[in-house]
């Protein structure tokens, strides 16, 4: 028998435990995204620094956090340091932990290690070759320069082997426009149209990386590895061409643009007398091809934007109740009036509303096919024979007249940014969408949300039967007390995934320019949201002779507010960020 | 009901730990092949650097020199480019040529390229800086230079994927531009990815 007092005290635990677990990601680290959107680097690190922690869960996302906000402050090197334990972390929960499952399992999924998307993975290689470019650019001699390109380098095959691996698991894009083409299916598409299922999940799959290809492309471009920086090119701009610019509605700039620099890089290295000019005619427009000569015997300046922040996951709640006469499941999203119920109906409605045929005849038959069309959307699992298995286990009692479980959704983003342009030497060069990291989370999320409400009824099913059953134990006045306690435990210690890599750039643009030694104001002005004034800041960079440099910019909305200095760059020759 | 709970914490256990697997890495044999994909891998370098060799000294033209001058001949490496759609790390094959060359006793190598040039640096260095500084100008010509070139064409239809690889190499006499050797390896590769993923 269990004492009201002990009851009560359980009670007050729930609470605690409530009030510590509910709280999305993206909540927990506002304050450091503020700071951050500000340009407030330092503030952001220490912000960050008082959020998340380098041992337990969210040790990746310290790692990777951190990583970006050193980098933002021209600490390089940290940045690496962080970035490099962020990438054993990922490699090591590619393996997943029975005591990390279990826990999560039990609880909610953010006890569990976030172990990070495919494409999270790719950029944290991606900003380690960006720190090594930055440190070549700052090098004190010849050799510290030489060693960073070829740590740059190095990077870029992790990178390449990364993507490599991505492709052989989910195909290339020519793999999947060949099955796209293919008759089998074609009719499979239209059966799952019949199905209600709106999404093509393989039209969102995250396959290859073109803007990582391109970068690898320049770091062997600088390292003088012209047969391998063509390679790099050409793969990027195989890549964009096949799939990936329409998956990340980025346009056809940067396939124009990776084409080009195939052609160039093919004129460089020599030997390709022959097979250049047919690429050239092939796939560069003449004025590309007029351009090709413009870069013979210069030096190049690679401008690389990361306009704003990728948006926050964010959390749903869901009932979920039991149809005992049609032996199912059934889920319908919690009516609220806060502003963002519109946004959470779409959502549901968009990756798990039942929408098929077959379940619009249930609805039918059970004459509740009006209500069901006018006045909310619901998902339908049916059980069959499994049914009999929960019902035995006492399930009904359990979940009562319902049961909150909560899932991850994204807001429809409200905040695009504009374009972005780049002021040099008198001429204004506009910035091209290379690649769309918000686009790529929210796809992720659309792909994993029948995994996450899987995970999310099995976690809420559990809990409410492991508090009945203790209930049932305990007997007596108090086990009805402590059924109760258990079912609203179970409720409001639930919590969906909402972690994700957030100092990661909304969307990574880049332009490229042949210029002649000497020393440049580079001038960037980004529209980081859209409707909104322009964003400026301005860097000075000097050019060698024949030197490839990059220069990387980071436009966040609020700039304006701040004055930006990165540390390691107060003395050196290169960059001086300047509010506008 | 105890029954009962138990049966509970059974089945989540069960539920996490489906699916895991535990890393595990062992040593094996440099060379035995492990073909995880089409890609170019160690044993097509392997295969290549020795029929390369094989076939460039079944050719007279280091007995010939060695008849003529009555002294080993050099060899310079010059570009061999690679042509190819993938990352190949073209430095170990030649690396394998120019070692089984050399101990076959019938040709030696000579800097070119970058390395010539860091060595020439470190000279000029040495005669300012060291004693017994070696002197710049007294380096060895090569008699005979390698290049080449490493393609390959791609035929892909639904999962079944063909790559060729090609390797081109020849050697070229410095005195009169003669091609007095020329070596090509083929190496083809079909890939079928089983089932249909949907």
């Amino acid at each position: 028998m269990i004492s009201f007092k002990h009851a009560l005290s359980l009670l007050c635990c729930i609470f605690i435990i409530q009030l510590t677990g509910c709280a999305t990601y993206g909540s927990g680290v506002d304050k450091a995204l503020n700071s951050a959107q500000k340009g407030q680097y330092l503030e952001a690190e220490k912000d960050m620094l008082s959020a998340l922690a380098p041992m337990g869960s969210d040790r990746l996302l310290y790692h990777m956090e951190l990583g970006v906000l050193k980098h933002l402050q021209g600490q390089y090197k940290d940045s690496n340091r962080l970035l490099e334990i962020a990438g054993k972390i990922a490699e090591s929960l590619e393996v997943t932990s029975v005591s990390n499952s279990l826990a999560a399992f039990m609880t909610n999924p953010r006890n569990g290690d976030y172990a990070g998307a495919d494409f999270e993975k790719v950029f944290i290689n991606y900003y380690k070759a960006l720190n090594y470019m930055a440190i070549s650019n700052n090098a004190a001699t010849r050799n510290a320069r030489l060693d960073a390109i070829e740590n740059a380098r190095i990077e870029s095959r992790r990178l390449g082997i990364r993507l490599n691996a991505l492709n052989s698991d989910k195909g290339t894009y020519a793999e999947q426009k060949d099955k796209d083409g293919q008759m089998f299916s074609q009719i499979l598409d239209v059966f799952s149209s019949l199905q209600g299922n709106l999404i093509d999940q393989d039209a969102l799959k995250y396959r290859d990386d073109a803007m990582a290809h391109y970068l690898t492309g320049i770091t062997y471009e600088a390292n003088s590895e012209y047969d391998n920086a063509r390679i790099s090119y050409q793969k990027a701009a195989t890549s964009y061409e096949q799939g990936y610019s329409k998956q990340f509605d980025l346009g056809s700039d940067m396939t124009a643009q990776a084409w080009f620099d195939t052609v160039r890089m093919m004129r460089k290295a020599g030997g390709y007398n022959s097979e250049w000019p047919r690429l050239a005619k092939k796939k560069l427009s003449k004025s590309q091809r007029k351009q090709l000569a413009e870069y013979d015997d210069k030096s190049q300046l690679v401008v690389i934007e990361h306009v704003g922040i990728v948006p926050q996951r964010k959390e749903m709640n869901v009932q979920l109740s039991a149809d005992p006469r049609n032996r199912s499941l059934v889920l319908r999203p919690y009516y609220s009036s806060l502003k963002d119920h519109r946004e959470k109906l779409a959502w549901f409605y968009l990756v798990y509303a039942d929408k098929s045929l077959v379940n619009l005849m249930i609805h039918y038959k059970n004459n509740d096919f009006v209500d069901f069309i006018l006045n909310d959307f619901q998902k339908t699992i049916y059980l069959a024979g499994a049914w009999n298995v929960i019902a035995e286990l006492g399930f009904m009692e359990a979940i009562g007249t319902g049961l909150r479980i909560t899932v991850p959704y994204y807001s429809p983003p409200k905040n695009k940014p504009g374009a972005s342009f780049a002021r040099i030497a008198g001429k204004q060069y506009n910035m091209k969408p290379a690649a769309n990291p918000a686009t790529m989370g929210l796809n992720e999320q659309i792909l994993t949300a029948n995994e996450d409400i899987r995970l999310a009824l099995t976690r809420g099913v559990f809990k409410a039967l492991t508090a009945q059953k203790a209930a049932e134990l305990a007997g007596g006045q108090f086990g009805g007390i402590l059924a109760a306690v258990g079912k609203v435990a179970s409720q409001l210690t639930d919590a969906a995934e909402t972690r994700n890599w957030l100092m990661l750039p909304y969307e990574v643009r880049i332009t490229r320019i042949p210029l002649d030694a000497g020393s440049y104001d580079v001038e960037m002005n980004s529209e980081v949201l859209k409707g909104k004034p322009l964003v400026t800041q301005s860097q000075q960079v000097i050019l060698q002779e024949d030197e490839l440099q990059i220069v990387q910019v980071r436009s966040m909305p609020y700039l304006n507010q701040a004055k930006v200095i990165p540390e390691e760059n107060k003395t050196q020759n290169s960059v001086a960020l300047i509010e506008q | 009901m105890i029954k009962q709970m138990k049966l509970l914490l059974i089945a989540a256990v069960a539920v996490s730990v489906v699916g895991c697997a535990g890393t595990r890495v062992s040593r094996v044999d440099s060379d035995q092949e492990i073909a995880l994909s089409d890609r170019w891998n160690d044993k097509d370098s392997q295969l290549v650097a020795e029929e390369m060799v094989t076939d460039m000294l079944s050719f007279p033209w280091a007995r010939d020199f060695e008849l003529q001058n009555n002294s080993r001949p050099t060899i310079i490496i010059q570009r061999i480019a690679n042509k190819s759609h993938e990352h190949i790390a073209i430095e170990t094959f030649v690396n394998d040529i120019k070692r089984s060359i050399i101990r076959s006793g019938r040709a030696d190598f000579v800097a070119g390229g970058e390395e010539r040039k860091a060595i020439r640096d470190e000279r000029q260095d040495q005669e300012l800086n060291a004693t017994k500084g070696k002197e710049q100008g007294q380096e060895q010509a090569a008699d005979f230079a390698i290049s080449g070139s490493l393609n390959s064409i791609v035929d892909q239809v639904g999962g079944d994927r063909v790559t060729f690889y090609q390797v081109d190499m020849k050697l070229i006499d410095m005195a009169n531009n003669r091609e007095v050797w020329n070596g090509q390896k083929k190496i083809k590769k079909l890939q079928e990815k089983g089932g249909f993923g949907f």
